[in-house]
């Protein structure tokens, strides 16, 4: 048993705790448990970080209000569930439609104003817009936690003590299917590579007969789309409550810092990245560092390589 | 320097002198005068209410606030403070967020701006810790109701007094339960496991647990993992995991916020892990725990909960409890019940005092003794000791079984058998 633990993780006296390995032992089971849950996480950071980084490659814009998005995706998905017995699996192309509708009235009449204004206009903008959704959510349905009790939440698929939950294995595929998806339509269809052109010139591409409003509506109403199916998949592993937009604003900046301001795939790799790291610094070494450790790569990532780990933007 | 500059300099000097010596002479012979005394008719007195509006712990503090102006209004409607001419109360509530700092600069609002005679708060022992420095200093009574990190009473405050009790206190009653039940039941635990978030709350209660079993008349059992993590987490497999590997027989648990009680059950069952004995505090004495989880929540033992069982013989109680839920629609949490507590103290030591005057009013607090059949929680009391401290809060053990909170110990006060050990998952099913 001693294995378990070690007082490093303890700082209490040593007669109690025995000493045997400084790190735990990690059996092919954990490893495995632990990397699907790595695979589990890093999928929700992807997600959050992919469509924060979509709307800031090809607007400029940081969106303070993102994570606030994907929380209101949680409420909308608790109330489907609550109120038209609708599981959280099946709404998934209802919520990202539904948001990318918002976010693309959120550009047509707020951001569309502070756009070519300066940096402090947009934050300011951003930053109000999360505080006037938050605290409506408060005075809507005060500050009280609400969980999706779906049957569905409680599948686990077991296998000589491996375990994948549904929710988990779900969020984990959603992930993928839609990150391989926007990444051929901004490849391969005439808005994508609108966007992508906005994105590299947008002088140049008004002058082409692109219209930087349109393609701009279009981003933003994408990376709203994608924070609600974030929030969607959430909803199945996680209660809802307005507060916890805070728990993922930290750590979705983190993740498009490290992945390239604007790179689309370079947030999906950091958000596996610091997934896998918070699971296992939690695991081998202690709970209590596991959102200090991704921010000590940020800091390192910052002095060696500021471009970000993938320097290929959204652009190319 | 010129003599005539000297001597206008003097002058100037003289003079601030003469003027600071009668200012002085006033403050000694007519400095009486000018403070409230009980003669003075006082329109209004002050309340000041700090609690958590927003962050996590939000909901904890809109319980608080209705019942803080639930009381205000019952008073006034009443009649108002008695002793006072009928003097008014006003409630003021300002929002800590949970964070110190806000906490400590809202206290400082409340004292200079607001003028408040008394506050009441602040829930957090964290924010309560420097936020009751700014009361100190001031000379304004500070009535906590919630905080019960053991090191507030201990500072040697004039001020500072707490109806609830604190953690030295609390940590004893889990050894006491676990050597009752294994003794009752006929089996024997041997190792342990401490689970806490990073609040000083959860330190608190955490460190004091570990003290204690360093007694092995009183604990003694042997620490098989510690799981520190940080609060308002999204994810607690890996922690889950440590404990599934290490297999304690008791796990002792305290985590504040409720997302994260939900997020600990729903992972253990993951997992599938639950030791023999799960005991908690914090975000899971509450109902919203329990509705969250469903029948998940079985089976965990804890304090701070509210159970009806509480009410059962005792239907003054229970017309609190009724008539709070009735006016507000919420939930009647353990921090409903502290803050209705603290409120009665504080008009209790009001229609007392006779006075809003800082130190009589700080006396009145001090010698308050209020009897059991006043309390809305299976208190005997209230009463403070030296420190501040009242020496009568108790807080009964309560188990929950098939979705309720029961009360299981002391076995004076229980009122069903509890389930001990605690069935594993697969034996649920």
């Amino acid at each position: 048993m001693a294995q378990v633990f070690s007082s490093h993780r303890t700082g209490v006296p040593s007669t109690v705790v025995e000493r045997k390995n400084m790190i735990p032992a990690i059996s092919p089971t954990i490893f495995l448990n632990l990397l699907f849950n790595g695979f589990f996480l890093g999928s929700i950071y992807a997600l959050v970080g992919a469509g924060l980084t979509l709307v800031f490659g090809v607007t400029r814009l940081v969106n303070f209000a993102h994570s606030i998005l994907m929380v209101s995706a949680m409420y909308f998905t608790y109330y489907m569930w609550s109120v038209l017995g609708l599981e959280p699996f099946l709404l998934l192309p209802v919520s990202f439609t539904l948001f990318f509708i918002v976010g693309f009235a959120i550009y047509r009449f707020l951001v569309k104003f502070v756009v070519d204004k300066p940096f402090s206009s947009q934050v300011l903008t951003t930053l109000g817009l999360l505080l006037i959704i938050q605290y409506s959510i408060v005075m809507l349905w005060t500050s009280n936690t609400y969980t999706v009790n779906s049957p569905w939440r409680d599948i686990v698929f077991r296998l000589d003590g491996v375990f994948v939950s549904l929710p988990h294995l779900a969020t984990f595929s959603a992930t993928l299917a839609i990150s391989v998806l926007l990444y051929y339509f901004l490849k391969n269809t005439y808005t994508g590579r609108a966007i992508r052109a906005t994105a590299q010139d947008p002088e140049a591409a008004k002058i082409l007969g692109i219209e930087p409003d349109y393609v701009y509506s279009i981003s933003l109403g994408l990376g709203t789309g994608l924070a609600a199916v974030a929030g969607n998949m959430l909803a199945m592993s996680y209660s809802i409550d307005p507060y916890i937009a805070d728990v993922f604003l930290v750590m979705a900046f983190v993740v498009i810092i490290m992945g390239g301001m604007g790179n689309y795939m370079g947030a999906i790799m950091a958000g596996y990245i610091i997934g896998m790291i918070e699971v296992f610094t939690a695991f081998l070494f202690m709970p209590l560092l596991k959102h200090a450790v991704p921010l000590l790569l940020l800091i390192l990532i910052l002095i060696f390589k500021p471009e970000g780990l993938l320097t290929k933007r959204l652009r190319d | 320097m010129k003599p005539e500059k000297k001597s206008n300099l003097l002058k100037i000097i003289a003079l601030v002198v003469v003027v600071a010596v009668a200012a002085a002479v006033a403050l000694v012979f007519f400095g009486g005068v000018v403070q409230p005394t009980s003669t003075t008719r006082v329109e209004e007195v002050r309340i000041g209410v700090l609690t958590p509006l927003s962050g996590g712990a939000a909901y904890f503090g809109e319980g608080q606030k209705a019942m803080a102006e639930l009381m205000a209004k019952k008073v006034n409607s009443e009649g108002g403070i008695k002793s006072l001419g009928g003097a008014k109360v006003r409630v003021i509530v300002a929002d800590t967020e949970g964070k110190p700092e806000v906490g400590k600069a809202q206290a400082a609002r409340l004292i200079n701006e607001e003028k408040v005679h008394l506050i009441i708060g602040a829930l957090h022992s964290g924010v309560t810790s420097p936020a009751s420095i700014e009361a100190e200093r001031a000379g304004i009574p500070w009535i906590c109701e919630t905080s019960s990190h053991p090191e507030l009473t201990k500072r040697g405050f004039k001020w500072f007094f707490r109806v609830w009790g604190h953690d030295e206190i609390f940590a004893r009653q889990y050894f006491e339960l676990l050597k009752d039940l294994q003794q009752e039941k006929g089996v024997k635990f041997n190792t342990i496991a401490f689970v806490s978030e990073e609040s000083l709350f959860a330190i608190g209660v955490r460190s004091e647990w570990e003290k204690l079993n360093l007694d092995p008349n009183i604990g003694g059992y042997r620490v098989v993992a510690r799981v520190n993590h940080p609060s308002g987490v999204k994810d607690l497999t890996s922690e889950a995991l440590i404990l599934k590997q290490a297999n304690p027989d008791i796990v002792l648990m305290v985590n504040t916020p409720i997302p994260d009680a939900i997020l600990w059950t729903q992972t253990l069952k993951r997992v599938d892990f639950f030791p023999k004995v799960l005991m908690t505090t914090g975000g899971f004495s509450f109902k919203a725990y329990i509705d969250g989880v469903g029948a998940d929540s079985n089976y965990i033992i804890g304090r701070g909960a509210v159970s009806m069982d509480m009410f059962t013989n005792r239907p003054a109680a229970k017309e609190v409890y009724d008539w709070f839920t009735r006016e507000t629609g919420k939930e009647f949490h353990v921090y409903v019940a502290t803050m209705y507590t603290a409120m009665l103290v504080a008009i209790d030591s009001l229609e007392r005092a006779g006075s809003v005057e800082p130190e009589k009013l700080r006396q009145a607090i001090a010698d308050t003794n209020l009897p059991a059949e006043k309390m809305v929680l299976p208190w005997q009391g209230v009463k403070f000791d030296s420190t501040g401290q009242n020496v009568y809060a108790v807080d009964p053990m309560s188990q929950i079984i098939n979705g309720e909170f029961r009360i299981v110990w002391p076995k004076s006060s229980r009122v069903i058998e509890p389930v001990f050990p605690a069935p594993s998952w697969k034996e649920r099913t």
